[in-house]
C-alpha cells in the first residue's frame, strides 16, 4: 500500500437548518484516506458518517472546510464531475434498463465508444459473476444479485474512490457474510480505494484496513481494527466496538485504586480520576482469596455456545462481565451467587481520562 | 367461521342496490348503442338491425368536418397541456418544498374547481377583447382554452408518477457522470413516460368531450363533434346521433383502457 492520500477532508462542517435550530451533522471533521485502502466509517445512525460520504460524492456541499481528491480541491464540483462512484444503500438500479445497461451507464455518460462500454460491461459482469443475467431487467433479480449489479455499475467507470453506503444492510445474515468476503476480494482485485459506511462493528473489524469511528458529527478515533479494539481512546469507542467493562478508579502513585478498594497497575494517566476499561475476554476467574484476585459475586451466567458470559458484581456494586471459553464438558462449575476472585490481564487494561 | 369484521358487501340489500346503480349508469348507454343500429329513424322504437345511420353519419360532410376539427383540437390541446403539465409537475416535485407550494398546486388544478360555465364566460369576454384588437378569429382561441382546462388532467397522473419515483435514481445518474440534462433524458424521462402518455390521453379525452367552454369560445363555423350534436338534437333527433355517440364512446373506451393499462401498478 502506498502512502499517498486519495481523499482528504479538511475541517469539514455540515450544518442542516438555520439559526438556533441548525443541526451540525459534521462538526470539524478532518481525515486522510490513503490510496488503495479499505477505509470504514463506523458509527451509530445519525453520527454523520453518511453525510461525510455524500459530501465526498458531491450530493451535498459542506457548510465549511474542504474536500480534496488526490490533492485537488473538489469541494464545489457537482457529482457528475467527480471521478468517484457510489454504491447506494437502496442500490438505486435503473428499473427501465437491463443489468448490462445499468453497468454500462457510467461509461456511456462519459461518452466512451460503444465497443469499450460493451467490453468493460462484460468484464465487470464477470467480476461479480453475473454474466448470465446481462439481459435481465433489474427487477427480476434477487437482493444479492441487485447488490452485485450495483457494485459492478459503480466499478465500471474505474473510479478513483468507491463509496459504499451501508450496502449490505438489506441482505440477510448469510448473504451479508458472503458479500463481505466478495467486497474484500473486489477491493484487492481492483486496487480501488473503498470508503465503506456501516453501523455494524463486526463488519468494520473484519473488512477494513482502517476504521474511522464517528459519533455526534465528530471523528472519535481513526486506526486499524486492532488499534481501535485494543486501544480505544474514549468510552464511546470502547463501548461501541465490542463490549467493555468500565471501572471507575482513582490514581494512587503509579497504580489505580478501584472503588471496591482493589489496587491495580495500569499505564500512567494525567487525571486523578479515570475509568479503567477491560474487554470481557481479558477477565480471568480465580479462587477466592488468591493473591491479587478481586473478590466478586456471580450475578448471572449467559451461555453462548463457544463461550459463557459471566456477570459479576464487585463489592461496591460495579458490574464486570467475564467471557469464559466453554470447557469441553460444557459445565464450568459456576453457579449464581457464588463468590469468586477475578483478575484482569494486566496488558489489556486501558486507561480512559474522561 | 369467526366474524371478519365489517364488510359492506354483506349488508342486506347490497346486491340489489349495486345492480340498480349499475343499471342507472349503463342502461341508457346500452340503449343508445342499440338504437344506433336501428333500421328506422326513431331513437325509441326498434325497427330492425341496420348500419345505415353509420353510413349516413359517414356521408354527412358536417359530421366529417366537426370530427376532423374535434380530433385536431383534442390532439393540439393534449400535446400543449401535457407539455406544460410535465414542466409543472417537475417544478412542483423535483425541488425542496417552498412557501406557497400548496397555493401553486391549487392554482394548477383551478380548472377542476372553478365552475366550467364561469371559465367559459370569462374566456368568451377575454377572447372577444383580443378578437377586437387583433381581428384574429381562427382555431387559436379554442386550442388555447382547451389546453388550459386540460392541464390538470394531464398534470395529475404525471405528478403521481413523479412522486412515486425514487429520487435516488437521479442522484445515482449524477454519480455516474450524467449531466443534469442527461439524467433527465436517460433516467427521469423514460421512467416518467407512462405518466406522460396517460396524462396526454386523459387530456385528449377531456378535450374531445367538452361542450360548455367550446360553445362559448368557438367562432362561427367552428363546430366540434359535441357542439354539432347539440345543435342537431335541437332540430330533430335521428339515430345518426346514436351512431356518432357510439363511435365517440368506443374511442373513449379505447383510450381509457390504454390509460389504465399504462398507469396500472406493475408488481
Amino acid at each position: 500500500m502506498t502512502d499517498s492520500i486519495a481523499v482528504e477532508a479538511r475541517h469539514v462542517v455540515k450544518a442542516f437548518g438555520q439559526g438556533d435550530t441548525a443541526v451540525r451533522a459534521l462538526d470539524d471533521v478532518s481525515v486522510n484516506i490513503r490510496t488503495g485502502e479499505f477505509f470504514t466509517l463506523l458509527g451509530p445512525s445519525g453520527c454523520g458518517k453518511t453525510t461525510l460520504l455524500r459530501l465526498i460524492a458531491g450530493f451535498e456541499m459542506p457548510s465549511g472546510g474542504a474536500i480534496l481528491l488526490e490533492g485537488a480541491d473538489i469541494t464545489t464540483l457537482p457529482p457528475n464531475k467527480r471521478p468517484v462512484n457510489t454504491v447506494f444503500q437502496s442500490y438505486a438500479l435503473f428499473p427501465h434498463l437491463t443489468v448490462a445497461e445499468n453497468v454500462g451507464f457510467g461509461l456511456q455518460m462519459l461518452g466512451r465508444p460503444k465497443a469499450e462500454v460493451a467490453a468493460t460491461t462484460a468484464r465487470m459482469l464477470a467480476l461479480v459473476k453475473l454474466e448470465a443475467l446481462a439481459g435481465r431487467k433489474t427487477s427480476q433479480l434477487s437482493g444479492g444479485q441487485q447488490q452485485r449489479v450495483a457494485l459492478a455499475r459503480a466499478l465500471a467507470p474505474a473510479p478513483k474512490v468507491l463509496l459504499l453506503d451501508e450496502p449490505l444492510s438489506a441482505l440477510d445474515l448469510k448473504l451479508r457474510k458472503e458479500m463481505q468476503i466478495e467486497l474484500k476480494r473486489l477491493q484487492l482485485e481492483t486496487g480501488i480505494t473503498f470508503i465503506f459506511v456501516t453501523h455494524d462493528q463486526e463488519e468494520a473489524l473484519t473488512m477494513s484496513d482502517r476504521i474511522g469511528v464517528m459519533s455526534a458529527g465528530k471523528l472519535q478515533q481513526v486506526g486499524t481494527p486492532k488499534d481501535i479494539y485494543n486501544h480505544p481512546v474514549n468510552r464511546f469507542v470502547a463501548s461501541f466496538i465490542g463490549e467493555s467493562n468500565f471501572l471507575p478508579a482513582t490514581r494512587e502513585g503509579d497504580r489505580y485504586r478501584l472503588d471496591c478498594g482493589a489496587l491495580i497497575a495500569a499505564p500512567a494517566a494525567k487525571s486523578a480520576r479515570v475509568t479503567l476499561t477491560v474487554r470481557p475476554e481479558q477477565v480471568r476467574l480465580a479462587a477466592v482469596g488468591e493473591a491479587d484476585a478481586i473478590p466478586a459475586t456471580i450475578t448471572n451466567l449467559v451461555y453462548f455456545g463457544t463461550d459463557t458470559h459471566c456477570h459479576l458484581a464487585l463489592s461496591d456494586g460495579t458490574e464486570v462481565v467475564a467471557r469464559l471459553q466453554s470447557p469441553a464438558t460444557g459445565d464450568a462449575g459456576l453457579g449464581l451467587g457464588q463468590s469468586v476472585g477475578l483478575r484482569f490481564v494486566p496488558e489489556a487494561i486501558q486507561v480512559l481520562e474522561d | 367461521m369467526a366474524s371478519k369484521g365489517f364488510v359492506i358487501s354483506r349488508l342486506p340489500g347490497f346486491n340489489p342496490i349495486a345492480a340498480l346503480v349499475f343499471a342507472g349508469l349503463y342502461l341508457p348507454i346500452i340503449i343508445l348503442v342499440i338504437y344506433s343500429f336501428n333500421a328506422g329513424r326513431s331513437v325509441s322504437s326498434w325497427e330492425g338491425f341496420s348500419l345505415q345511420w353509420y353510413a349516413v353519419a359517414w356521408e354527412n360532410d358536417a359530421v366529417k368536418d366537426a370530427t376532423i376539427r374535434s380530433l385536431y383540437l383534442a390532439a393540439s390541446a393534449a400535446v400543449i397541456s401535457t407539455f406544460l403539465a410535465t414542466l409543472a409537475a417537475l417544478g412542483t416535485t423535483r425541488r425542496k418544498s417552498f412557501g406557497g407550494q400548496t397555493f401553486i398546486y391549487v392554482m394548477i388544478n383551478q380548472p377542476l374547481m372553478v365552475p366550467e360555465i364561469v371559465s367559459a364566460v370569462a374566456l368568451l369576454i377575454f377572447f372577444a377583447m383580443i378578437k377586437q384588437a387583433t381581428g384574429y378569429a381562427g382555431m387559436g382561441y379554442l386550442i388555447a382554452a382547451h389546453s388550459a382546462f386540460c392541464i390538470p388532467f394531464a398534470y395529475l397522473p404525471i405528478r403521481a408518477r413523479l412522486e412515486g419515483m425514487d429520487m435516488t435514481l437521479e442522484t445515482a445518474a449524477a454519480d455516474l457522470y450524467a449531466s443534469p440534462w442527461q439524467a433527465f433524458r436517460f433516467v427521469t424521462l423514460p421512467l416518467l413516460l407512462p405518466g406522460i402518455i396517460a396524462g396526454m390521453m386523459l387530456a385528449f379525452v377531456t378535450s374531445l368531450d367538452d361542450v360548455v367552454i367550446t360553445v362559448f369560445v368557438k367562432s362561427a363555423g367552428q363546430d366540434t363533434l359535441p357542439t354539432y350534436m347539440l345543435g342537431q338534437i335541437r332540430r330533430q333527433v335521428t339515430a345518426e346521433i346514436n351512431a356518432i355517440s357510439t363511435v365517440l364512446l368506443a374511442l373513449t373506451i379505447l383510450l381509457l383502457t390504454l390509460f389504465f393499462l399504462l398507469t396500472r401498478k406493475k408488481d
